[in-house]
């Protein structure tokens, strides 16, 4: 049982075995989402090894367009060996792939470099069973798939081989070597357009919250100083920016990184003068280890100045209204989160959601223009 | 385990180290000023089982010496990790299986922690001791070990066991009623009562302190788990709001003055320093 109450699957693998061979891809990329049962009460590697298998899937039946953000936000910060080579794998079944893979792709090596592993995606060979590949050798691959769409990786692909001293294996060099002859190809047409290289501008979705049958805004909570009142108490009479972490977080590029940049916010409204104007606050996922003190050292530590307009808050009880209102991508092992993407959200001056940004790091700027929409 | 259990197994591990301080040392001159070039013959030598189980033990200090250097290494680790794979399996020298299981377990690999996890539920399938798969597998905290740790508890009758499972659960919230109960038991043993004062004090300070005061002023309860108690309470983030009862801080001022124990006078005289 999950940390929320939550059933495991027994044998979520055949599930997906099943799938696989019925050829169902949306039935998979539903699987992908983190608050789905199949992932309830597992360790975070066993939920990553599922995630992982799911999106190797891809390669063979195609990259359906609901499963590409799961498969950019596994490149943008993953860590997880497995889950990175198998989004890497993904791609590969993408009839039309974005520009900004390449990128995705390069990021994801140099954060995969010092953590490389053996990689099997056929359950029937064992880790220590003679598995050929690694998370860096699929990567190299789908660069060399991508060909010439991906000429913007020559020249770095050229720096990694001519590195000193040499920060791959023979394997991965002749991967690279494979990778570089591939993306260089002369009079081969590339798809390369004007945002060539560029990342994805952020995209704010409107927000759409199912009816609860009882008040969010009553929801009691309780800040980094032990003070408690409701959600409504907080962010009623001026916009808002919410979003969610947890102090547990192992990923430094999601929920360590998202309280570092609501820190930066909060100092950049404060210059131009708008601290006052809207409230700022994270509510973790994991009230129940995430007590005042450790909301505190926790925000202190990345720069949260609080005051009665900035906080990071917990619920007094169960998190789960939070996640029913806002449908947030989160799961539960037995003692706490398993896995989770990142949810912002921008609440109106009546605390009602009106934009989210799922999946993806935002930028002050984003925020900021948002905002400003709102006044 | 109990500390001459403890001491005779730390000696032990000091013999075994100081037998391999020569062939470290081999392994050492063979680094030479560029680790890069011996990397690949230290890894040769791990993984022949034909070598010596000194030789095999010093490469293996020796590779986990240069893995600092990061860039220097990463072009090994697959292999590496191939490697201690190989090792972690019945048959090696124990000597060397349980740092090759460590090493891996520290890396979350996720087919170790599989068995590591299979042992505890079945111990016909027990790679390790019960204690140190819990400590073991406790290296990664999403491992989702809080059931299992809480079962191996309940079900374990060696105090070894109970102490590593206890130690797992210090991180589970819904433990805090059972670390609540334990140090309130004064027939438990008394290393679970001191470990569930460092739990009990982590998952939930404010339950702690409430029960750490009674059991400081408890005269009849065991003098190490009232200093142990104390101790902590000197360290509560609610320190300063317990520091404000004034009833009980002068019970404290009473037992940093005159208790005949000494353990709980120097407990009482850290807590009334403590700023």
């Amino acid at each position: 049982m999950s940390a929320n109450g939550a059933v495991a699957l027994p044998d979520p693998f055949a599930t997906v075995d099943r799938l696989r061979t019925s050829h169902d891809r949306d039935a998979l990329a539903a699987l992908l989402a983190e608050q789905s049962p199949v992932y309830s009460g597992r360790g975070t590697g066993e939920t990553e090894h599922l995630r992982g298998y799911i999106l190797a899937s891809f390669e063979v039946l195609g990259l359906p367009a609901s499963a590409l953000p799961f498969v950019v936000e596994e490149l943008e910060i993953g860590l997880n060996p497995y889950a990175v080579a198998a989004a890497a794998k993904a791609v590969r079944g993408a009839p039309d792939p974005p520009e900004a893979i390449t990128a995705l792709l390069l990021d994801a090596i140099d954060r995969i470099r010092s953590r490389d592993d053996v990689v099997s995606f056929d359950r029937s060979i064992r880790p220590d069973g003679g598995a050929s590949t690694t998370a860096l050798m699929e990567l190299f691959r789908t660069l060399a798939w991508l060909g010439p769409g991906a000429r913007e990786a020559e020249a770095p692909l050229r720096a990694m081989l001519e590195r000193r001293p040499a920060g791959f294996s023979a394997q991965v060099r002749a991967e690279i070597e494979r990778a570089l002859a591939a993306v260089s190809r002369r009079g081969m047409p590339t798809t390369a357009h004007c945002c060539a290289g560029q990342a994805a501008p952020i995209a704010f979705k409107p927000a759409a919250t199912p009816p609860l049958g009882f008040d969010i805004k009553a929801t009691e909570l309780q800040d980094q100083d032990g003070a408690v009142f409701s959600f409504g108490d907080f962010f009623l009479g001026r916009p808002g920016v919410l979003t969610f972490f947890y102090t547990r977080c192992m990923n430094p590029n999601k929920c360590s990184l998202t309280i570092s940049k609501l820190a930066r916010l909060q100092q950049r409204l404060a210059r131009e003068g708008q601290k006052d104007r809207v409230g700022i606050a994270a509510i973790s996922y994991d009230p129940a280890f995430d007590l005042p003190c450790r909301l505190r050292a926790y925000g202190e530590g990345r720069g949260m100045a609080f005051d009665d307009r900035t906080k990071l808050l917990r619920t007094t009880g169960a998190f789960e209204p939070f996640q029913r209102w806002l449908d947030l991508g989160v799961g539960y092992g037995a003692s706490t989160v398993n896995q989770h993407r990142l949810d912002t959200i921008l609440l109106d001056q009546s605390a009602n959601p009106v934009s989210t940004i799922a999946r993806v790091q935002w930028e002050e700027d984003d925020i900021v223009n948002a905002l400003n929409a709102l006044h | 385990m109990n500390v001459d259990d403890y001491r005779k197994a730390y000696e032990a591990e000091l013999a075994a180290d100081a037998a391999t301080v020569g062939a470290t040392e081999a392994a050492d001159s063979a680094i030479g000023h560029d680790p890069s070039d011996r990397i690949p013959a230290l890894l040769a030598t791990l993984g022949d089982a034909n070598q010596s189980l000194l030789a095999r033990i010093a490469a293996l200090k020796a590779i986990s010496a240069i893995r600092f250097l990061g860039v220097v290494f990463a072009p090994h680790r697959v292999a590496f990790l191939n490697i201690l794979r190989q090792i972690a399996q019945p048959g090696t020298d124990p000597q060397l299986y349980e740092r090759a299981l460590a090493i891996l377990a520290a890396e979350k690999d996720p087919d170790t922690q599989q068995r590591l996890r299979s042992g505890l539920k079945d111990p016909q399938a027990a790679l390790v001791s019960p204690a140190t798969a819990l400590r073991l597998l406790s290296f990664d905290d999403h491992a989702g070990l809080a059931d299992l740790a809480l079962d191996v508890f309940h079900k374990a009758v060696d105090l070894a066991t109970k102490e590593a499972a206890l130690r797992v659960l210090a991180t589970d919230a819904k433990s805090q009623d059972l670390f609540a109960k334990l140090l309130q038991d004064k027939s438990q043993p008394r290393s679970l009562r001191a470990l569930s004062v460092t739990g009990l004090n982590y998952l939930n300070p404010q339950k702690f302190a409430e029960i750490a005061q009674n059991i400081v002023k408890d005269h009849g309860d065991y003098e190490d788990v009232r200093a142990s108690a104390l101790g902590a309470l000197a360290n509560t983030p609610l320190h300063h709001v317990i520091r404000d009862n004034a009833k009980f801080l002068d019970e404290i001022k009473t037992l940093g003055a005159q208790s005949p124990l000494e353990n709980l006078r120097a407990a009482a005289g850290r807590f009334l320093t403590r700023s």
